[in-house]
């Protein structure tokens, strides 16, 4: 008896944060079906149902949101790919070298993230119209620069997330093969790579859900319509001079969150450890 | 060992690459450009208008940078310096002052005969300190309109609204609301028939000894908007203007302030709103709406990027011209501020805004709207004054916060006109 | 086994891979330097040589093998954010507002140009552009209206006879003798030079184009005088001064000034006023401590609810995958989106909550209600991360340590208050710091959510009840009436010392666990 009352507590306590959970996701579900383009609700059952929302995401030329997803891919992915590469080094370099400043290397590292980027937006944007000046598809407006951009933002971060992860892989067997005899550049490669691969991907997926959410600095570069990222054009709907748009922006959210949510049940195990893993050794 | 093998390479590595650098010399752009940001709506209509006349400016390249919202699009100005800026710049008439003053803004001459196109309340809009930066496009005003169909007899006073609501209180969810552009400015109509106002305009000129007169106003709110015990009588209610939009065109609301790009909205819902000022407490004044224009700027950018010549000739010979002005507003749909394409306005619902708003409205002068002097703009402020009101905070002591507030507003942006 | 395929990567293949890589990294370095110095960037071109040189000393040196790693990070650190910084530093000195935004010369170029008005007379002629024989840029000015045609160049203007002068169809000469008239699809080619061109016309006065049709008669009437550094009115003689706070100002009416001005070190006066200055002081404070509950209560709010999740989750339950599947979402779906969708929720006029509940609540303009707002949607969007880590952690502490316990007799509870706890705490310190940290700058959540409002702007109140540090310095650079650049340069400073020394409180802290970690 105590033994049902405790898992129904149990139970009690996690379906009301199963319902917490659910109750915005439910209502972008519902209000992408609802014709009215509102996010008004009166009843949790569904009395109007069209795919009107949808389809303007397809066919509707002045949302090409198709072209939008194309945009945010390319970039998230080339920016998650590419920071995670080059973080990976730094923090490889960070938790397996010795070498003279190393500590004070990683406190300036760890303090430069803490700087509020804010208003670093102003000198970014002198540095990318002087690179335009002379590289236009590296500078202000091209997706080359944003990409810098994020880039450079991505390095801190990731570098301190990465670090956690070499620190929790097993240092003897690195030392075996400098016993036999291997660089650290081979090293690197041929044994920390392999065994790291998994939480590389989890690091380069969390970096990737945080350039998707980024519009402040894309809305400034990506301008074009067809160059807009998901982020920018869903900020759009509902972000507009004239009235909100929730009937669109909750159809392109759902599509939009659909693959990242799935890449994120599938990778969750590896994301749990990855995350544990950056805690428990510091 | 290896190491000075290495070396060597570089050397011959970095030789090869250095003369292969030399020999690509950097290109420089052929065809001159004339850049044009605007907002996302007005950026496509824009396209459209420069593909009617490839000739607007012969051998330049037009461009047009649409932006995502129209805060994007000023955020983007405001980073931009001389040499990424923009060469013209779609914008709002009381982006002038800020951006004079930082420099952003670029002075042009025109002729007497084009100045006479355009009135001289719009062309003031654009200018500072006798130089004018832009060519205005279109009027910005919102009207009141009433659902025909429910109010059968057009109200002479506000008196007559107001009663019209209470007396059918049951079939309405409320008298009056804001479709599109917000209480602050859509409002100001409706704040100005009730006696107040952001500043009075007398003789053509700002009245600058006081915004408005604190006990009328103070009468008024309590005669009209409140009931017997101080709390909001269910006439006026300041909610989302897209619902507002919805609640007016399904007949749930007689009144509502109303902008000229909703005609889509109404036609679709087969209501026939009619159009009029805001009527004041007697029968024969209104509220005045605040009337500002949308206009294409000239940039100090233009200069910078060897292409201010054809900018120049492209504002007055294609943005600013009759035939211009007349293409685009047939796109925008918005009553033009050039004469001639005003006379020949299309469409019977521009014509009865154009008349709602005749001596309706007073120019909307951004440097007293967006003064902060007080510690915040009457732009955002008066969202907060009618909250309060509306919640049924005591009205001579808002009345009396709100008037201190645009006094010193008024003073510090009167010496800035 | 490992020495084999260690093999592989060495020896002549590697080589030529690793000069391949190089050769191309030189290359496309040594173009974009040659570029940027082309075009005048000589700081970006610096900073390129100095890569490169880094670049091939690193990776053909045996030396700093370290480098071989970090320079790539470094270098894009060192662009993107340590210059950045140094950036916002300088800003911080400077008088850096609305009015005072460009540069000293640009400013004075500005009003040089308009400086330059009309005539009184107010002379406009159409305009049709060409070259004399000598080849100068010259004016074809028709003054229909009066029936005059000139005309002029750099140096001299003549009258012409209408016998002399063909027209087109609008009454404006086209042609004229010793005139070769430049097609009008040409001119844009010449367009830098048509508007740096003063044509002669009169003494002082000139013809100056507007557009490539008209021209106008005008003088030079603020003419800066360098040696003085002032403008002066060559009419009336009045003179503006360089006041030293970035404007020419009038001699005798400091309060007139030129615009624009420019922007001017003014060293550490923003400070001061942050210090000093009530009106600067006042909501700057307000706004900090508002900035310290709310990332405290964030913090503690999604740790304890997620905590408790991964206490109830720990042991075997029915339906224990699904219910992790499902309340890891909020963790999974973009958070920009979430927030949003927030937004419409708590809307006072169709808001689903008020709509469930029948409240009629306008969240976002009561200063509590929008505060419990932001809270909750944070606790939303935060709770799963505390559940994943805490869960994780739970594992990592040794079982032995509960058995060992249970065996001296303690409960449940105590096991859990004595030994769990602490221990998870010890653990989980760094990142509940971390987490803190990010809360302190979450820009985005109060941007998207409520702006930072309420305000109760008709009192005046800059700062927004729900405005934490970052939003509120955003609002002072780029918010809508007033932008100063150097004021919230300098709170972003402030923000940084504060931010650094919290989290290096939480290094120190980490230090103390590296000894339980291994």
């Amino acid at each position: 008896m105590k033994k049902f009352l405790i898992a129904s507590w149990r139970h009690a306590y996690a379906l009301t944060l199963v319902l917490f959970a659910l109750f915005p996701i439910y209502l972008v579900v519902l209000s992408s079906f609802n014709p009215t383009g509102s996010l008004q609700i009166d009843s949790f059952i569904p009395r109007e149902f069209s795919l009107n929302n949808y389809e303007s995401l397809f066919n509707d030329p002045t949302i090409p949101f198709l072209k939008w997803m194309q945009n945010t891919l390319l970039i998230a992915a080339a920016s998650s790919i590419i920071s995670v590469a080059i973080g990976s080094a730094s923090a490889f370099a960070f938790s397996r070298m010795r070498f003279k400043g190393k500590k004070i290397g990683l406190q300036t590292l760890l303090l430069v993230q803490m700087f509020p980027a804010i208003l670093a937006l102003s000198a970014i944007y002198v540095i990318m119209e002087r690179i335009y000046t002379f590289a236009p598809s590296l500078g202000l407006g091209s997706k080359g620069g944003l990409l810098l951009i994020y880039l450079g933002g991505a390095m801190g971060v990731n570098i301190w997330l990465l670090k956690g992860f070499v620190d929790s892989i097993p240092v003897e067997l690195d030392e075996a093969a400098k016993m036999d005899g291997a660089s650290p550049m081979q090293t690197f490669w041929l044994i920390f790579l392999p065994l790291a691969a998994p939480v590389l991907a989890v690091v380069a997926l969390l970096s990737f859900i945080g350039t998707f959410n980024e519009f402040i600095v894309a809305r400034l570069f990506l301008v074009d319509v067809e160059s807009r990222t998901v982020a920018v054009g869903l900020q759009q709907f509902v972000g507009a001079q004239y009235g909100q748009n929730w009937g669109p922006f909750a159809a392109g959210s759902l599509l939009a969150s659909i693959p990242i949510v799935i890449l994120f049940l599938w990778l969750q195990k590896y994301i749990i450890n990855g995350l544990t893993a950056g805690s428990t050794k510091g | 060992m290896l190491g000075n093998k290495f070396a060597k390479a570089t050397a011959a590595a970095a030789g090869l690459a250095l003369t292969a650098g030399l020999v690509v010399a950097p290109a420089s752009a052929a065809t001159k450009e004339i850049v044009i940001w605007a907002d996302d709506t007005r950026g496509k209509n824009l396209t459209a208008l420069f593909a009617v006349n490839k000739n607007a400016a012969p051998g330049y390249k037009i461009t047009v940078k649409a932006y995502s919202t129209f805060d994007a699009l000023k955020e983007a100005l405001d980073k931009s310096t001389a040499a990424s800026g923009p060469d013209i710049i779609y914008g709002a008439s009381d982006w002038t002052a800020a951006n004079v003053k930082n420099g952003k803004f670029a002075p042009f001459t025109v002729t007497a005969a084009f100045k006479a196109r355009y009135s001289k309340t719009d062309l003031d809009l654009v200018s500072r300190g006798g130089k004018l930066y832009g060519v205005p496009l279109d009027i910005n005003a919102p009207a009141l309109a009433y659902n025909s169909k429910l109010v059968t007899s057009k109200p002479q006073t506000f008196g007559e609204m107001v009663d019209f609501y209470l007396a059918n209180k049951s079939k309405y969810d409320f008298g009056m609301c804001i479709t599109d552009g917000g209480i602050a400015w859509a409002g100001h109509g409706l704040f100005s028939a009730l006696g107040g106002g952001a500043y009075q305009f007398k003789n053509g000129a700002i009245d600058k000894t006081s915004p408005f007169d604190k006990t009328a106003l103070t009468a008024n709110i309590k005669k009209y908007i409140l009931d017997s015990s101080g709390k909001s009588n269910g006439f006026l209610k300041n909610i989302n203007g897209g619902l507002c939009k919805t609640q007016f065109a399904a007949g749930k609301v007689p009144f509502a302030i109303v902008g000229q790009w909703e005609i889509s909205t109404y036609e679709a819902a087969k209501v026939r709103p009619t159009l009029l000022g805001v009527p004041g407490p007697t029968a024969g004044t209104a509220g005045k709406f605040l009337g500002g224009v949308s206009a294409a700027f000239l940039t100090s950018s233009a200069k910078a990027h060897g292409v201010e010549a054809g900018a120049k000739s492209l504002l007055t010979n294609w943005i600013g011209s009759t035939q211009g002005q007349l293409k685009y507003q047939q796109l925008e749909k918005r009553a033009s501020a050039e004469k001639g394409a005003a006379k020949s306005q299309i469409g019977s619902w521009t014509k009865s805004f154009a008349q709602a708003l005749s001596g309706n409205t007073i120019p909307e002068v951004g440097s007293v709207l967006g003064n902060n002097a007080g510690g915040s703009s009457y732009w955002e402020a008066a969202g907060n004054f009618w909250d309060a009101i509306l919640s049924g905070k005591d009205v001579a002591t808002e009345v009396d916060k709100f008037h201190t507030l645009l006094k010193k507003n008024l003073d510090a942006g009167a010496k800035d006109l | 086994m490992i020495y084999q395929y260690l093999l592989r990567f060495t020896g002549p293949v590697a080589f030529v891979a690793k000069v391949i890589t190089l050769l191309i990294v030189n290359s496309v370095l040594i173009l974009l330097t040659n570029h940027a110095f082309a075009a005048d960037q000589l700081a970006i071109s610096v900073f390129l040589i100095v890569v490169l040189i880094l670049v091939n000393y690193v990776y053909f040196s045996p030396k700093y093998q370290q480098f071989k790693f970090l320079l790539p990070g470094l270098v894009l650190l060192a662009a993107f954010v340590i210059m950045p910084i140094l950036y916002t530093l300088a800003m911080s000195t400077y008088e850096y507002r609305t009015g005072n935004y460009i540069s000293q010369n640009d400013a004075i170029d500005r009003i040089q140009v308009s400086g330059v008005m009309p005539i009184e007379e107010g002379i406009a002629f159409d305009l049709v552009l060409g070259r004399d024989d000598q080849d100068r840029l010259t004016a074809l000015l028709s003054d229909s209206f009066n029936d005059k045609y000139f005309i002029s160049n750099k140096e001299s203007l003549t009258q012409l006879n209408k016998s002399d002068l063909e027209f087109n169809e609008l009454g404006v000469a086209v042609a004229a003798p010793g005139f070769t008239r430049i097609p009008p699809n040409k001119l844009s080619e010449f367009d830098a030079e048509v508007i740096e061109t003063r044509f002669f016309y009169d003494g002082d006065a000139f013809v100056v184009t507007e557009g490539f049709e008209v021209a106008v008669v005008a003088q030079q009437v603020l003419q800066y005088e360098k040696d003085t550094d002032r403008f002066v009115n060559q009419y009336t003689g009045e003179a503006y001064l360089n006041n030293g706070k970035g404007n020419f100002a009038l001699e005798n009416n400091p309060e007139t000034i030129l615009e624009p001005g420019w922007r001017t070190p003014i060293w550490f006066e923003h400070y001061g006023k942050l210090i000093f200055d009530e009106r600067v002081r006042g909501p700057f404070i307000t706004v900090f401590i508002w900035t310290i509950i709310f990332a405290s209560l964030t913090v503690l709010t999604t740790f304890a609810v997620g905590l408790v999740l991964a206490l109830v989750l720990d042991k075997p339950l029915f339906g224990k995958r699904l219910y992790r599947s499902i309340l890891i979402l909020p963790y999974a779906i973009p958070s920009l989106i979430s927030i949003l969708v927030w937004g419409g929720i708590f809307n006072r006029d169709y808001g689903a909550i008020n709509q469930l509940l029948g409240l009629e609540i306008a969240w976002f303009e009561d200063a509590s209600f929008a505060r419990f707002a932001v809270i909750m949607v944070n606790l939303w969007l935060g709770f799963p991360y505390f559940y994943l880590i805490s869960s994780g952690a739970l594992q990592a502490i040794p079982n032995e340590l509960n058995e060992a316990a249970a065996i001296d007799g303690a409960n449940g509870r105590q096991i859990f208050s004595k030994i769990t706890l602490p221990l998870l705490l010890q653990i989980l310190t760094p990142l509940l710091i971390a987490s803190f940290a990010f809360n302190f700058n979450n820009f985005n959540l109060i941007y998207l959510l409520t702006g930072g409002g309420p305000r109760d702007e008709s009192a005046g109140e800059i700062a927004g009840a729900t405005d934490i540090l970052i939003s509120y310095t955003y609002n002072i650079a780029f918010g809508s009436y007033i932008q100063d650049l150097g004021l919230a340069s300098a709170i972003s400073v402030i923000i940084f010392f504060i931010v650094a020394s919290i989290s290096m409180f939480g290094i120190r802290r980490s230090k103390v666990l590296e000894g339980f970690g291994k």
